[in-house]
C-alpha cells in the first residue's frame, strides 16, 4: 500500500488542473482524503481530471486554508493524501441531508459505501467522515445503528472563514453544502489514531438541566450563560454580553464529562452565540442529565497538543502494531486556529518534528469526530486528532 | 496542554494498555488451554470439537463451523461443525452449490460481517442451512499446503467485534502453529509404518523366495518319491496275491496231509499267515496315505497355476484339512460339518485351497489355549455356496479390525506374520465373483464367511 502526499497552489485554475493531471498513478488510487480553502475544493469539484485521479473523494473544506508537512505562504492549496491500496478496499458515499433525514441517510449511505468497496454486510477497520456543521451527531448515530460502536469513526466538519455557510465536500462527482461524505477503509496497513481535547479542567461543573437540539438552556435549573458568566469571573475572564461568542469562548469553553476507566475525560463543546434570553448555542450537542464543567486553555496548551496528541498516535502505532508511520492527517479545530493565528507555523512544526518528518495532511475544522478509548465516537468542538497509517508487510 | 491533562492522558494511555494486557491474557489462557486439551492423554474428542468448546468459551457463537477449502479452489467442504445437522453433510452438496469465486473467497480473509444478510457473497447453502445466522467472524487458517477457516456464527446482528477477530486471528496463527505440529507427527507416524511395511514386503519376498525354493523342492521330492512309492504300492498289491495263493496252497496241503496241520501249529503259521495280510493291508493303507501326501504337496507347489476349472470345495476342503491337521490337531480340533453332497464352483483349485489353508491357519493361531474348537461348516442357499470358518480363539480387538483386510498388516510379531494373508484371500476370492468378510469377533472366538457361486449344474447338464 502507498499513501502518497501532494499539496497543490489552486491560486490558479489552469495550473491546478494541470497538477491533478500530473498526480495520476499507474494504478488509479481507491480513495483520496484532501482538505482545502473553499476555493480549492470548489475547483477541484469542477476539474474533469479528479475522477481520473482517484476513485473516491473526501475532500473537505477547512477554515481559510489547509495545512501539510510542507510549509508555503499562498492561501489556497489542497492537501491530498492518496491512498493506492489494491490489497485492500474502499468506498465513498456521499448525501445531501437534513436534520431531520440524517440518520437515515447515514445508513443508507455507510450501505452504499460498503457496496462500493464491495464488502456489503462487513465490518470495515475504519470510517473516515466529512459532514456538513449541524449533522454530526446523527450522521455518527446512524453508524452507531447500522454497524455498532466497533469502528472507530474520524472525521472533521466541513469549515469555511466566517462561519457563514460556505463550507463545502467533494466526493468526486458532486459539490455538497449541506450533507456528508463518508469513507469505509479496508486497508493493508494498521491504522493508528488518537483524539484528545487539550483544554483543562477546573472544579466549576453543573448539571445539564434544560436543553434543546445545541441550545443550552440552563446549568443547574439557571440560565445557562448566568452560570457560564460566573465561572468565567471566577477565573478571572470577562463576561460575555450576547451575541456570537466564538473566538471570545474558545480558552474558556465547556467540557463534557466522558467517565472512562475511572477517568474523567472532557469532550470539547464550543460556546457559539449567547441569546438574549440566557441561553447558549453551543457547536455541538449536550444532553439533559449531563455534568458540564468548565474548561481552561491558553496559548500554548494550543500549540503543544498537537504534538502530544500526534506523538502518542505514533507511539501506538509502534506499540500496537509494530509498524512505522507512512502518513497522517491531523485535524484542528478551527477555533484554535483562529484563536493562536500568529502560533500556528508552532503547531506545524510541532507535528513535524514528532512525527519524524513523515508527510501529512491536515485541516481546521468546525467539529472534530473521532474515539477516545472507551470505544465511543463522539463528536466534540475544540478537539484536535491526529491518524497515521502505517507500513506494509506488518501486522494490521 | 496542561501537567494534569498530560497526567490524564497517561493514566489513561497506562489503563488502555492494561487492558490490552487483560486481552492478551485471554487469549494466553485460550492458548494454555488449548495445549492442555490437545495433548490430554486419553482425549477421545476430535480436535476440532476441542476448538470449538474452546472457542465458545471466549466468543459468543451461536454455531461454528470448520471449512476446508478443497484443492481445486471453486468449492469447499465443511469438516466440521457444532451444528449436528451440518456435521457429516456431504461434500458434493456444497461443490454443486458453491462454485463462485466470490463465495470460496470470503473463507480466504479474516472478515466480520455484522449482517449476513446485506451480503452476496455469503454462500447460498448456508443461507438456507443456516437461516438464523445474523453475523459471522471468518478467520482463513492454512496448515501446510491445505487452507481452512473458521467460521463463527450468532443469530442476532453486530455480535463479533475487530476485537474479536483479533483475538481469533492470533489464536488461529497458534492453532495453525499447532494443527502443523500434530500434521507432521502423523506424516512421522506414516512414514514409519512405511517403513514397516517395506520391511514387511522385503520379509515378505525373502520368504516368498523361500517358499518358491522350497515349493520347488517338494515338487522336486514329491516326483522322485513317487516312483519308489509306486513300486512300493504296486509290490505291496503283488505281495498281497502272493500270499492270498500261499494260504490256498496251504489249505489244499492240509487236506491231502492232514499231519501238516500240527507241524504248522508248532511254528505259528496260521498267526503269520493272518498277520501278514493286516501288515500288508496296513503297509497298503500308509502308501495309500503317502501318495496323497505327494498329490497335495504336488498340488501347493505349482503356484502359477491360474487355470480354472470345476472345482468340488467338499474334496478341495478335505484335502486341506488333512494337510492344516499335521500341525492343528496338536492344540485344536478340526471338524468339518456339511448338509450338501458336492460343492462344485468355477475357480482355481490351487487358489482357493490357498485361500482355506489361510483361514484355517489364522483360526488355529487365534487359539491360545488347549480345547481350540475350529469348526468348517459348508451349506448352499440357492446358488451361492458359503463356507463358514469358526473358531474359540481370542477374537479380534476393536482397534485392529478396520485394517485386517490390508496389505501387509498383521498383528504377529515382525517376521512371523507377513500381513498378507487375508488381502490376498479376499483379492483371490473376489477374483472368482465370491466374498469374504468377518461375519463376527468376540473375545470367545471369530466367524470369517466365504462365499462363492455354485456351479449351475442344469446348465452343464
Amino acid at each position: 500500500m502507498k499513501v502518497i502526499r501532494h499539496y497543490l497552489d489552486v491560486t490558479d485554475q489552469a495550473c491546478f488542473c494541470d497538477q491533478l493531471v500530473a498526480l495520476e498513478q499507474p494504478e488509479t488510487a481507491s480513495l483520496s482524503i484532501a482538505f482545502g480553502s473553499t476555493k480549492a475544493i470548489t475547483e477541484l469539484s469542477s476539474c474533469h481530471y479528479a475522477t481520473m485521479v482517484s476513485a473516491g473523494w473526501v475532500a473537505t473544506s477547512s477554515c481559510r486554508d489547509a495545512f501539510s508537512d510542507r510549509a508555503t505562504e499562498s492561501n489556497h492549496h489542497l492537501a491530498i493524501l492518496q491512498f493506492v491500496d489494491p490489497n485492500g478496499a474502499y468506498g465513498v458515499a456521499s448525501r445531501h441531508s437534513n436534520s431531520k433525514t440524517i440518520v437515515e441517510d447515514s445508513k443508507a449511505a455507510l450501505e452504499e459505501a460498503l457496496l462500493a468497496a464491495n464488502k456489503p454486510g462487513e465490518l470495515p477497520a475504519f470510517i473516515w467522515c466529512s459532514p456538513s456543521p449541524g449533522l454530526e451527531e446523527g450522521l455518527l448515530t446512524g453508524i452507531r445503528e447500522l454497524i455498532g460502536n466497533d469502528v472507530p469513526v474520524f472525521g472533521g466538519s466541513s469549515a469555511d472563514n466566517d462561519i457563514s455557510g460556505n463550507w463545502c465536500m467533494f466526493d468526486g462527482k458532486q459539490l455538497i453544502n449541506t450533507g456528508f461524505i463518508i469513507a469505509v477503509m479496508f486497508p493493508s496497513v494498521p491504522i493508528s489514531y488518537y483524539f484528545s481535547c487539550g483544554y483543562e479542567q477546573t472544579t466549576l461543573s453543573a448539571v445539564v438541566t434544560g436543553v434543546s437540539e445545541r441550545q443550552l438552556i440552563t446549568l443547574d435549573n439557571q440560565p445557562a450563560a448566568d452560570v457560564y458568566n460566573n465561572w468565567r469571573a471566577l477565573n478571572r475572564h470577562p463576561p460575555l454580553p450576547a451575541g456570537p461568542v466564538l473566538a471570545a469562548s474558545t480558552f474558556s469553553p465547556l467540557g463534557r464529562i466522558v467517565p472512562q476507566h475511572d477517568i474523567n475525560m472532557a469532550l470539547l463543546s464550543h460556546p457559539a452565540r449567547i441569546r438574549t434570553d440566557g441561553s447558549i448555542d453551543l457547536f455541538s450537542r449536550v444532553h439533559t442529565g449531563e455534568c458540564i464543567t468548565f474548561m481552561q486553555g491558553d496559548t500554548e496548551l494550543l500549540v503543544q497538543r498537537a504534538a502530544t496528541v500526534s506523538d502518542i498516535a505514533r507511539q501506538q502505532l509502534s506499540n500496537l502494531y509494530d509498524s512505522k508511520p507512512q502518513a497522517a492527517i491531523v485535524i484542528f479545530c478551527a477555533g484554535c486556529m483562529l484563536a493562536i493565528p500568529d502560533d500556528i507555523k508552532r503547531v506545524h512544526q510541532g507535528i513535524r518534528q514528532k512525527l519524524e518528518n513523515i508527510p501529512f495532511i491536515g485541516g481546521y475544522t468546525f467539529g472534530e469526530q473521532g474515539r477516545f478509548a472507551d470505544g465511543i465516537n463522539r463528536h466534540g468542538n475544540l478537539m484536535i486528532s491526529a491518524i497515521i497509517f502505517g507500513s506494509v508487510n506488518e501486522s494490521v | 496542554m496542561s501537567q494534569s491533562e498530560k497526567q490524564q492522558e497517561l493514566l489513561l494511555q497506562l489503563k488502555v494498555e492494561n487492558q490490552q494486557l487483560l486481552k492478551f491474557k485471554k487469549l494466553n489462557n485460550l492458548m494454555r488451554d488449548t495445549l492442555e486439551t490437545f495433548t490430554a492423554k486419553g482425549r477421545q474428542q476430535s480436535p476440532f470439537t476441542s476448538l470449538f468448546a474452546l472457542l465458545h468459551q471466549e466468543l459468543q457463537a451461536d454455531e461454528q463451523l470448520i471449512i476446508a477449502l478443497n484443492d481445486d479452489e471453486t468449492s469447499f467442504s465443511i469438516l466440521d461443525a457444532t451444528a449436528p445437522g451440518l456435521k457429516n453433510l456431504a461434500a458434493p452438496f456444497l461443490h454443486t452449490q458453491n462454485k463462485t469465486k466470490s463465495e470460496q473467497h470470503i473463507f480466504s480473509q479474516s472478515t466480520v460481517f455484522f449482517d449476513l444478510a446485506l451480503s452476496p457473497k455469503w454462500p447460498a447453502a448456508f443461507r438456507s442451512m443456516l437461516p438464523k445466522a445474523k453475523s459471522a467472524l471468518i478467520q482463513p487458517i492454512r496448515i501446510g499446503q491445505h487452507h481452512y477457516a473458521i467460521v463463527l456464527l450468532s443469530d442476532q446482528p453486530k455480535t463479533f467485534t475487530i476485537e474479536a477477530k483479533i483475538v481469533v486471528a492470533s489464536y488461529s496463527n497458534f492453532i495453525a502453529s499447532f494443527l502443523s505440529l500434530f500434521e507432521n507427527q502423523r506424516l512421522a507416524a506414516e512414514r514409519d509404518q512405511l517403513f514397516a511395511q517395506q520391511k514387511r514386503i522385503e520379509q515378505s519376498m525373502v520368504q516368498q523366495d523361500k517358499l518358491a525354493a522350497i515349493g520347488q523342492l517338494a515338487a522336486g521330492v514329491a516326483h522322485e518319491l513317487n516312483n519308489p512309492l509306486g513300486f512300493v504300492y504296486s509290490n505291496l498289491n503283488t505281495l498281497q496275491v502272493y500270499m492270498q495263493t500261499v494260504q490256498r496252497f496251504i489249505h489244499s496241503a492240509y487236506s491231502i496231509a492232514p499231519e501238516l496241520k500240527d507241524i504248522a501249529a508248532a511254528t505259528n503259521l496260521n498267526y503269520i499267515l493272518e498277520d501278514s495280510f493286516e501288515l500288508i493291508e496296513e503297509s497298503l493303507d500308509g502308501a495309500r496315505r503317502s501318495r496323497d501326501i505327494i498329490n497335495n504337496l504336488r498340488t501347493f507347489s505349482h503356484p502359477d497355476d491360474t487355470s480354472a476349472s470345476k472345482v468340488d470345495l467338499l474334496e478341495l476342503l478335505e484335502s486341506t484339512i488333512r494337510i492344516a491337521n499335521t500341525q492343528i490337531k496338536r492344540h485344536a480340533t478340526l471338524t468339518l460339518s456339511k448338509d450338501i453332497d458336492s460343492a462344485l464352483v468355477n475357480g482355481n483349485a490351487t487358489q482357493l485351497s490357498q485361500v482355506l489353508l489361510n483361514l484355517i491357519n489364522n483360526a488355529y493361531h487365534a487359539i491360545k489355549h488347549k480345547q481350540g474348537l475350529i469348526v468348517i461348516s459348508v451349506t448352499q442357499l440357492g446358488r451361492w455356496l458359503t463356507l463358514k470358518i469358526t473358531d474359540n480363539g481370542c477374537g479380534i480387538e476393536d482397534s485392529v479390525l478396520p485394517h485386517i483386510f490390508e496389505p501387509f498388516f498383521t498383528t504377529k510379531d515382525v517376521g512371523l506374520g507377513t500381513g498378507l494373508g487375508l488381502s490376498i484371500s479376499r483379492a483371490i476370492v473376489e477374483q472368482h465373483n465370491g466374498c469374504l468378510a468377518l461375519e463376527h469377533t468376540s473375545p470367545n472366538g471369530s466367524v470369517f464367511v466365504v462365499s462363492l457361486p455354485a456351479v449351475d449344474t442344469r446348465i452343464d447338464d
